[in-house]
């Protein structure tokens, strides 16, 4: 990938374009390091043939849906190309895993229910709700300190 | 693939009251102990009302419908299998006449909502521990 470096006195903070004919990986390694550089708080992901970067912030739940990872923020949806785990690994404690399939940011969780056939319901504050599987649920009511793990 | 899933948990439920009973029984040592083909009838009729118990609460996967609904269904399902199953191998003291034979159903029905009831209490008071535990963290 060729580089070029603009020194821009009215420029307020670095600014990355990347000029591409497709996003391969060569474009995706790119912009993993320029998001490294800024302390890994930004996740790439595809809006239909756009790239975007998302901050952990704007990020409600990733969820894996038909092979596809699958990054929901409030209102819209983006397709990522990692894989769930990679991304658990790059989101950070903020994020808790609530089955093999979801992974949910704690700070829009909105409360939990039960169901009678022993698993409960996460509903997150955009609405989306999502089940607590048995076997993330004794780690769930860990990182709450209910259960006397803690 | 879930309903699969239900079905395991429900033969599960099945199996697991059988020998629960069974022990029961042997402990007490004043029931009818089965052997051969009367082992095998009872088996299969405990893991038909473990998958008529244990299967239904799929429906409390639905969003669509109210939580007594809910309840209806999977206890009324149950509970049907459950006589069915009950007259087919003989739970039902028919011996005793209809009064006791009523007093049998009744009976059942109580312990059965008192169990769902157990459950429910359960669940609920711990999602409320969890609801309390999220709002004092974020």
């Amino acid at each position: 990938m060729k580089a070029e470096v603009k020194i821009n006195s009215e420029a307020q903070e670095p600014y990355a374009v990347i000029y591409t004919a497709e996003i391969n990986d060569e474009v995706q390694e790119a912009l993993s390091k320029l998001d490294a550089v800024r302390g890994g708080k930004t996740i790439t992901a595809l809006d239909g043939e756009k790239l975007v970067i998302l901050a952990r912030d704007d990020i409600y739940m990733i969820r894996v849906e038909n092979g596809k990872t699958v990054i929901y923020c409030k209102d819209k949806s983006f397709i990522s190309k990692k894989r769930l785990y990679e991304l658990l690994e790059q989101v950070g404690s903020q994020f808790i895993q609530i089955s093999k399939s979801v992974v949910v940011n704690f700070s829009y969780v909105d409360f939990v229910e039960p169901y009678l056939n022993g698993m409960m319901c996460m509903r997150l504050k955009n609405c989306m709700t999502e089940y607590i599987s048995r076997k993330y649920m004794a780690e769930f009511k860990e990182y709450l300190g209910i259960g006397g793990e803690k | 693939m879930r309903v699969i899933k239900y079905l395991m948990y429900g033969i599960a439920y099945g199996c697991s009251w059988f020998v629960l009973i069974g022990i029961i029984v042997v402990i007490n040592g004043n029931g009818q102990v089965y052997s051969g083909t009367g082992f095998i009838e009872q088996a299969v009729a405990a893991i038909i009302v473990g998958i008529g118990f244990g299967t239904t609460p799929i429906i409390y996967e639905s969003e669509r419908l109210a939580l007594p609904i809910k309840a209806l269904v999977h206890m009324g399902i149950g509970f049907a299998v459950f006589f069915a199953v009950a007259a087919w191998v003989g739970w039902l003291p028919l011996q005793g006449g209809v009064s006791v034979v009523i007093f049998f159903i009744i009976a059942e029905i109580i312990i059965g909502f008192l169990i769902w009831g157990g459950f429910y209490a359960y669940h609920r008071h711990l999602a409320t521990e969890i609801n309390k535990r999220i709002r004092e963290r974020q």
